[in-house]
């Protein structure tokens, strides 16, 4: 067997049991092993490794009290992520635990009369603070930065044309003057969003699944190619928004005109009916801000598809809501940084 | 000195009423056949277990104590000019003699060696098998006597049928026997002093008869009641999360069982080394600081005292035991 190959086959291993650590708030090894199917001196030899990181942490104590059973593994409760979303008016921060728990949030509002580059200088100095008095900065595993829009890794530039002033503004490099020993990732939350949500369909690294975020102001999207997004040029998210409809108004534009998704029912529909066959995806995903309830949506924009469009049930793929219980961009981020943390602890030796 | 849970390899014992359990389901390994005892925690001269894993592998059990004793064994075990325990599996073929154990003050007196108190858990046994325990009901040892004399000894014997589980607590002076198609792991003081009361006139390979040690034996035999031996069995006081088997003057050993959710945890302290017997395993492993190991049915391992936490995971039944 190549190394590569058992490089991979322990990556695969390891990344296993890392989750079901990080699903639970105390697990044994046997119950790994069960839950895993890996035998049991494997697993104890990789929670070995990952306790030697401190990522994780074990009761050894004989006498379990407080419901801890002796030898259980868990997430280093000490250690947190942070989120950071920018927006052209505010940044809201969030702070999740290992097992992706949500355990702060704080929005923190641009000054109106300051320029943008000094409002971010502001918060950043804010959130230091914060850090600095109520947590170990050491104990931050990475932050992870969203921006509505596109953005270019080569250039760490963000580009929104909506917000224009957050191309002024190298993202990594600003987070990293503030944070120089934790590390940054900056990501399009779109993007981000889009990979997260895709978790919820079985088999999603071999599929095409289309990603849609629709609320009262903006339409964005995502298509996610076998695990991985299908970047434009210039690494742009997908501006489904910008589909034009037969009155010459973008689809975002008569959202925002309407203030309401549901309205725009038919042409949602329509924009989606052209995507399906023009992309021909396995899936579907909607994360949509409505006062329909997103499954009613679901079923209003199916039934417009087969009696409106006239889109046969055979060509309709699987339409369903996005995963609930959170910010999608920040859960996003939140599984990416494990995931990188994961591969930087086996790829790099 | 590195402290970590020691994997025992046992002694081999042949004796003409052993059967083939060991082997064939115990995972163990004899030059012979009929192997009757397998001595899982032995510390004894020509019969001394070794080490069968980590740093001290090869070493001998009795080698790896003397570096340091009182650190090894703990601070209960100074009392003993001796390693205080010995601990068996026994594969009863074919029943044993009847037979009875002197206590500590005639043993030392007659023999220059303690006596014996000892404690089986039987692990299994055939349907309808049974071991001798005590004699009938109400009789003396007069009678007893008068029995062995005329070679009616068997009549004035107490005959249980016994089950997997079963625990029976033989005290110094308590006639005993194990009969035929038992599985025994039997945890005992560090004594190998027995007086034969009867041997069913079996003759040994080379025809003759194995040594009856009568007048001995009816020097020590004791006769007590049910309350008096479970006196002597739970004498010291003892709390866990087991089943505690016995917890008399010499030893306590407590039967644990682990599963997925509910791993069993231990400490050794510096009062006592650990002595784990494993009866049942099914993926599990041992666990201490910086030290995971697999464990099978049939093993033994010996934790010296200050290891420290101890925890097995997976599923697996064991007896521990600690000296007192």
């Amino acid at each position: 067997m190549s190394e590569t190959t058992l490089k991979n086959i322990k990556y695969e291993n390891t990344k296993a049991i890392f989750s079901e650590i990080t699903l639970s708030k105390s697990i044994t090894r046997a119950e790994i092993s069960e839950k895993t199917g890996l035998s049991l001196v494997t697993v104890g030899k990789i929670a070995e490794s990952l306790i030697d990181t401190g990522i994780i942490s074990q009761v050894l104590e004989a006498k379990p009290h407080a419901g801890r059973r002796a030898g259980s593994l868990s997430v280093n409760e000490n250690m947190y992520m942070v989120m950071v979303d920018v927006c052209p008016d505010k940044f809201i921060v969030t702070l999740y635990n290992l097992r992706m728990e949500l355990i702060y949030i704080k929005r923190y509002d641009f000054q109106a009369d300051i320029p943008f580059s000094e409002n971010v200088d502001n918060i950043m100095g804010k959130i230091l603070e914060y850090l600095l008095q109520n947590y170990d900065i050491a104990n931050c595993l990475a932050i992870g930065v969203s921006v509505v829009g596109s953005y270019m890794k080569s250039k760490d530039i963000a580009v929104n044309s909506h917000f224009p002033e957050i191309s002024s503004i190298n993202l990594h490099a600003k987070f990293s003057e503030y944070f120089p020993s934790t590390d940054i990732i900056v990501s399009s939350a779109t993007n981000v969003a889009a990979l997260y949500n895709a978790t919820i369909i079985p088999g999603h690294k071999e599929k095409g699944i289309l990603y849609w975020y629709i609320s009262y102001e903006i339409m964005l999207g995502a298509f996610i190619l076998n695990g991985n997004i299908l970047a434009g040029r210039d690494e742009k998210v997908s501006d489904f928004g910008a589909t034009l409809c037969f009155d010459g108004l973008t689809l975002e534009d008569k959202i925002k005109i309407s203030k309401s998704p549901e309205a725009c029912a038919e042409e949602i529909a329509l924009a989606l009916y052209n995507t399906i066959k023009m992309m021909n995806p396995h899936a579907v995903i909607l994360e949509i801000e409505s006062i329909l309830p997103t499954e009613d949506f679901i079923a209003l924009i199916k039934n417009l598809l087969t009696n409106k469009y006239r889109l046969k049930g055979s060509e309709i793929p699987e339409i369903i809501g996005s995963l609930r219980g959170g910010n999608s961009a920040h859960l996003g981020l939140a599984m990416e940084i494990r995931h990188n943390w994961l591969e930087n602890l086996l790829y790099s030796k | 000195m590195k402290k970590y849970p020691m994997l025992m390899r046992p002694v081999s014992k042949e004796i003409i009423w052993g059967g083939d359990k060991l082997k064939r389901e115990y995972n163990k390994t004899a030059p012979f056949d009929k192997l009757a005892e397998s001595w899982e925690l032995s510390v004894r001269n020509n019969e001394m277990c070794i080490i069968d894993n980590g740093e001290y592998a090869g070493v001998e059990i009795g080698t790896f104590i003397g570096r340091d004793p009182v650190a090894i064994l703990g601070s209960n075990a100074e009392k003993y000019d001796r390693f205080p325990l010995l601990i068996k599996f026994i594969d009863a073929n074919d029943k044993l003699s009847i037979q009875v154990h002197p206590d500590n003050e005639y043993s030392l007196e007659h023999e220059g060696e303690l006596g014996k108190t000892e404690m089986w858990y039987i692990i299994d046994a055939e349907p309808g098998a049974k071991l001798v325990y005590g004699l009938t009901d109400g009789c003396t040892v007069e009678e007893l006597a008068e029995a062995v004399e005329s070679g009616k000894t068997e009549g004035k014997m107490c005959y249980v049928e016994v089950k997997p589980g079963d625990v029976y607590f033989i005290p110094s002076g308590q006639v005993h026997a194990i009969g035929a198609g038992i599985l025994i792991a039997e945890i005992q003081q560090n004594s190998n002093i027995t007086y034969r009361v009867y041997d069913y006139e079996r003759r040994q390979a080379d025809g003759s008869l194995r040594q009856l040690h009568t007048e001995k034996a009816l020097d020590v035999i004791k006769v007590r009641s049910e309350d008096e031996i479970n006196a002597i069995r739970f004498s010291v006081p003892c709390e866990s999360s087991g089943e505690i088997l016995c917890s008399c003057e010499y030893f306590t050993s407590v039967k644990y069982k682990a599963c997925s959710e509910l791993p069993i945890g231990l400490t050794a302290g510096d009062d006592s080394f650990i002595s784990i017997l494993v009866i049942d395993a099914d993926n599990a492993v041992i666990m201490s600081d910086n030290f995971t190991l697999p464990i099978a049915k049939g093993e033994s391992y010996f934790i010296p005292a200050g290891t420290g936490e101890v925890v097995i995971d997976g599923k697996a039944e064991i007896i521990v035991t600690t000296v007192n």
